[in-house]
């Protein structure tokens, strides 16, 4: 724990009052449906690039880059968070033009249209399932433990619930305007941690001096195939509902390809600082300069904790607040719409007021944010809970919905129903073996199941979703053979 | 100086001025994101020109 000056304080209760200041503003402002849960379709590009950035990376890129930094070095850009930058190109260049030529809403919208009811539950539970907020609701509780020393379950239930109250009140319009001074507040505090960290340490120079050479090897000491591995969890960037729903407030294509163009220079910068300030947090810790047997996840946050002056250290504890807030906020959102609009609307009222849609997207805000509270309070693996519920949304959503996009003629209610379905169903076969059979393995910080067939082999979590992925496009194939064979 | 020093002095000048310049031009585009208030009864004018306003009028 740290002893935050009173200047720290000032400027961290003034970032939250700010927070619920906006919400409760925007609230007042009103607006249909379309404008609670879209904005209105009136997002530009440097709107757009800020909501970006700042909901897609939340605490899990602050801590989980750094702790590899710390431990193997720029790998962790190279490897880790480069990979990412290629799908999000992909996205700029290929996804986002098809998915505004026509007037979708949201992920489970573009399965209901192309497929049917059945597609569109299964990706609504998705999408749902991938939007739950635990690991920003945990990452809430870590940060208070180690800089306030608060109870982990005190401040996920104080920083979550001023993140609830904006997003229910204000709606969308409220996440991005909140994301946009989030996103400021977060970018720059890590650009000026920089000097003091190196500082700290003597010089840039000192990491090459005092670290393994393998800290500076672009590909560490990782085998082609667990890269490919990795790489692939980013394929979620394809799907991402969050993403979607930015591409469809967007006010036009060029607005969104433009937003992802500058994202990515961003984003890279933003991991490369993470990634330097964690190996200057394992030089510092060699030096005895912060605590030789610091908590590599926990490195970013004691090195700054350490060098960062007073006032200077408030927007630290604010930056990161605003990164996580911005992440919880936009995936609250996207699971409340995923029960309004997806779930509630089609299944029980197609005649639904956008009154009565706005408050079922609010009261799916609450469920997801109390779900989400219940599985950080539940779990102790956050990152192989991530793993699972992104293999969830890729194996049910990828398969079908970039098949749907580019091949209309392949839009058959059993193809999208059979590859969601099946999909969802291997993936969570797969890790109710992976729990049941397998082990936690403390070395590979994963999930391991051993399997004595063909010599023995190992699958880990990270594999499930290599599995269920191929499984959903035989579904889809299987579905396209049934449906025509009817015809 | 090092490459990896002069990468990484390029990426915090990236996040540093990047993020700036990003979030002044969201203040300048701010007002395109909050509804116009509705007419204040009597500004007869005001309704007027709504009543008459075209989809093709705003850019």
């Amino acid at each position: 724990m740290v002893e935050l000056a009173a200047v720290d304080w000032g400027i961290v209760a003034a970032y939250l009052l700010a927070m619920v200041g906006l919400g409760v503003y925007l609230a007042r402002l009103g607006g249909n449906f379309e404008e609670f849960f879209l904005a209105g379709r009136v997002l530009t590009a440097p709107i757009l690039i800020a909501t970006l950035v700042s909901s897609y990376y939340g605490i899990d890129v602050l801590f989980g880059s750094s702790q590899l930094a710390f431990t193997d070095g720029v790998v962790s850009w190279f490897a880790y968070a480069r990979p990412a930058y290629f799908f999000f190109l992909v996205a700029a260049f290929l996804v986002a033009k098809r998915l505004r030529e026509e007037d979708f809403k949201s992920l489970p919208d573009i399965l209901g249209r192309y497929y049917g009811a059945g597609a569109r539950y299964a990706g609504a539970a998705a999408s749902f399932a991938y939007s739950v907020p635990a690991l920003s609701l945990y990452g809430f509780g870590i940060m208070g433990s180690i800089v306030l020393g608060w109870p982990p379950v005190a401040s996920m239930a104080v920083f979550g619930g001023i993140a609830l109250i904006y997003t229910v009140t204000g709606g969308f319009r409220a996440v991005v305007i909140t994301d946009s001074l989030q996103f400021l507040v977060m970018c720059l505090i890590l650009a000026l941690a920089v000097p003091y960290a190196l500082d700290l340490i003597g010089g840039f120079d000192r990491m090459p001096e005092l670290l393994p050479p393998e800290h500076f090897e672009q590909l560490g000491d990782l085998s082609l195939g667990l890269i490919l591995v990795y790489a692939s969890t980013n394929l979620v960037v394809l799907i991402e509902p969050t993403f979607y729903q930015r591409i469809f407030a967007a006010r036009s294509t060029a607005a969104i390809r433009n937003a992802l163009l500058i994202g990515i220079l961003l984003w890279g910068a933003y991991d490369w600082v993470i990634t330097i300030l964690g190996m200057a947090a394992r030089t510092a810790a060699i030096q005895g300069a912060i605590d030789p047997g610091v908590a590599a996840d926990h490195s970013l946050m004691v090195i700054m904790l350490s060098v960062l002056p007073a006032g200077v250290l408030g927007f630290f504890v604010a930056g990161v607040l605003a990164t996580e807030m911005s992440t919880l906020d936009s995936y609250c959102l996207v699971a409340g719409g995923n029960v309004a609009y997806d779930v509630y609307r089609p299944a029980w009222k197609p005649e639904a007021s956008d009154a009565e849609l706005i408050r079922m997207t609010r009261i799916g805000v609450l469920g997801s944010w109390i779900v989400g509270f219940l599985m950080a309070l539940s779990f102790d693996q956050m990152l192989g809970l991530w793993v699972f519920l992104a293999s969830i949304l890729i194996s049910t959503a990828l398969v079908p919905i970039l098949l749907g996009l580019y091949v209309p003629r392949w839009r058959r209610p059993r193809a999208g129903l059979l590859a969601s379905t099946l999909g969802l169903s291997s993936v969570l076969v797969l890790n109710a073996a992976l729990l049941l059979l397998g082990s936690y393995s403390e070395v590979e910080e994963t999930y391991v199941l051993s399997v004595e067939i063909a010599g023995g082999f190992e699958i880990w979590q990270e594999h499930v979703m290599l599995v269920g992925v191929p499984i959903s496009l035989l579904g889809f194939a299987l579905g396209l053979a049934l449906d025509g064979r009817k015809a | 100086m090092s490459g990896w020093e002069v990468f990484t002095w390029l990426n915090v000048g990236v996040l540093a001025i990047g993020s700036v310049v990003v979030f002044g031009l969201f203040l300048r585009v701010l007002p395109d994101l909050l509804p116009r208030r509705p007419p204040e009864s009597g500004d007869r004018a005001s309704t007027e020109a709504q009543r008459n306003s075209q989809p093709g009028d705003r850019i």
